[in-house]
């Protein structure tokens, strides 16, 4: 790191009168270790600071944004949250009549290996449709794949689209895995079955997934968290592994990459059946290829009082019934999927720095105003055009 | 028999430290090389030198006897790396005591800098930038203003507009 050499001040002792703040090239140098989440306030102190904090924003990866869509049979909204500005954005999206009605197609989220893509796709039985940008402000329609089913694991493995799984009518077509390059040219999608999914993640009522390049990982976010990779080369599975989460209490998982690493989430806590409470939630880092938990290094741990606020449920006594887990880039946002009241926002610290950084964020108040409409969400770096 | 190596402040203090100790800093170590046991620093005054020769003194002891084949590796791999950020110190206690020795306020903390930075000794820079940047965590405009003496050079009609800002105009997309 290259500093100005030359110092135009005198070395003197101590002493009132000479300008004692930081200021030049050691308050950007400063300011670029300074988090995310304080640039805000670090370009409020004045004007200096603000040119600093300016100039660091501009050469930083910023933090992924939080996407949610307010989705019903008439209409749909769309909301940015941007930990930057640490406020939410209404984004105006155009009325698509085709995802309204009685025989919408189904806006979900997908899992997605590509930075600044699209993160929702919509789904019915004779429509297909993936976002056109992250929000889902436009988009793209395509041919939908062969066997219909529900709710399946979607992913965008590289530009090749995955839908795996899902409740289908055909019991033979249960677990069928299809594969289409959603990029290819010529406005086509040509679908390939693949190798179904393994037994074991047919049945599961709820599924986690992550995507990297080349691979679809899943996660069966109840006990016994099977675990299986798909390969869109090969278009196989690996064999399939209950993963050794290291807290014995946890019941409920979810995955996601986070700067190029498979990253668990785990929400463990004490007592039996429906008297389970949630108390810690942790995360750790997962081999990709064999799907071994790196459990002596604890990547996150949720504050305990955040954790309560997660598992608080409005008296329904239902706690947290699944981990809402959304991560890119060395952040990651926790929520309650059932209850959402509120995210949680963990800033993983750069090396030298003193552990994870966790903040709360209220939900925009259309959320609270719409309590029947579904909420879904997704996690997005805005990449900026230069 | 250990070499040593004369630092003379800008104010005319000499201090004579052992050579190990005085090469924690790579400009004076290639100085040495070519030149005089003797060198002078104008622009470090004699309470800053101390102060870093302290560090300095405390960083070569820990250096020459590394603790683990990681700890070397580790500060092999900073030297080379050209990422702004500190390399974490990976014995405990010299974690520990650095986290003492940075117990300054803020102008000591900005002399140091400067003087680390002219002396190229990457490890008390980071170390100083990383202490500044952690005394900002978490802090509203008028603490840190608070924090560092800094005269809030806004117009009332600015701050107002700041505040009503949530984002900022080249984030809207």
């Amino acid at each position: 790191m290259e500093m100005a050499r030359n110092c135009d001040r005198e070395a003197e002792d101590g002493g009132g009168g000479r300008n004692s703040s930081i200021h030049g090239d050691v308050l950007e140098e400063v300011v670029s270790r300074v988090s995310a989440l304080d640039l805000l306030h670090v370009s409020r102190v004045s004007r200096g600071w603000r040119t600093a904090a300016i100039s660091s924003l501009l050469c930083r990866r910023r933090p992924p944004c939080l996407l949610l869509r307010l989705q019903s049979r008439r209409r749909a909204s769309a909301h940015v949250y941007d930990p930057i500005s640490g406020a939410w954005r209404d984004v105006p999206i155009p009325p698509e009549a085709s995802l309204h009605g009685l025989d919408a197609p189904r806006v979900a989220a997908l899992a997605s290996s590509l930075s600044g893509g699209p993160r929702f796709y919509a789904l019915s039985s004779s429509k297909l449709a993936l976002a056109a940008d992250p929000l889902g402000t436009a988009w793209r329609d395509l041919e939908p794949p062969r066997c219909w089913r529900t709710d399946p694991t979607v992913a965008l493995v590289g530009t090749r689209l995955v839908v795996a799984g899902g409740g289908c009518a055909l019991e033979g077509n249960a677990g069928s895995v299809e594969m289409c390059d959603a990029y290819g040219g010529g406005g086509g999608c040509w679908w390939e079955p693949c190798e179904a999914m393994p037994e074991a993640f047919r049945l599961s009522p709820a599924i986690s997934a992550a995507a990297s390049e080349r691979r679809l990982y899943v996660v069966e976010r109840e006990p016994p968290f099977g675990a299986s990779w798909f390969d869109t080369e090969t278009r196989l599975w690996c064999p399939t592994r209950s993963l050794s989460v290291p807290d014995p209490t946890a019941r409920h998982v979810a995955i996601g990459f986070s700067n190029g690493r498979l990253l668990l989430a785990a929400a463990g806590g004490s007592g039996m059946g429906w008297g389970w409470a949630a108390e810690s939630v942790r995360v750790w880092m997962v081999e990709e290829e064999t799907l071994e938990v790196a459990s002596e290094e604890v990547v996150a741990e949720m504050p305990r009082e955040m954790v309560a606020g997660l598992a608080e449920d409005g008296g329904g006594g239902w706690g947290l019934p699944s981990i809402g887990f959304l991560c890119e880039s060395g952040f990651a946002y926790f929520y309650n999927p059932v209850y959402l009241k509120e995210f949680f926002l963990c800033e993983q610290q750069a090396a030298g720095g003193s552990g994870c950084r966790w903040e709360r964020i209220a939900p925009p108040a259309c959320v609270e105003q719409r309590p029947i409409d579904r909420v879904v969400l997704g996690c997005c770096q805005n990449g900026r055009r230069r | 028999m250990a070499k040593m190596i004369k630092l003379v402040s800008g104010d005319g203090a000499e201090f004579e430290v052992e050579e190990e100790v005085a090469f924690q800093s790579k400009i004076i170590k290639d100085i040495v090389a070519d030149a005089d046991d003797v060198i002078p620093l104008p622009t470090v005054s004699s309470k800053v030198l101390i102060q870093v020769i302290e560090y300095c003194r405390k960083h070569a002891a820990v250096n020459s006897f590394p603790l683990s084949p990681s700890s070397s590796a580790a500060a092999a791999a900073s030297s080379s790396s050209s990422i702004s950020y500190s390399k974490p110190v990976s014995d405990p206690a010299l974690r520990a005591w650095d986290n003492e020795f940075v117990k300054l306020n803020n102008s000591s903390l900005f002399d140091i800098v400067i003087a680390a930075n002219y002396l190229d000794i990457e490890e008390l820079v980071d170390l100083v930038l990383e202490t500044v940047a952690d005394r900002i965590k978490g802090k509203q405009a008028q603490e840190i203003r608070r924090q560092f003496n800094i005269e809030n050079d806004f117009t009332p009609e600015e701050e107002e507009a700041l505040r009503r800002e949530n984002s900022w105009a080249f984030q809207n997309n």
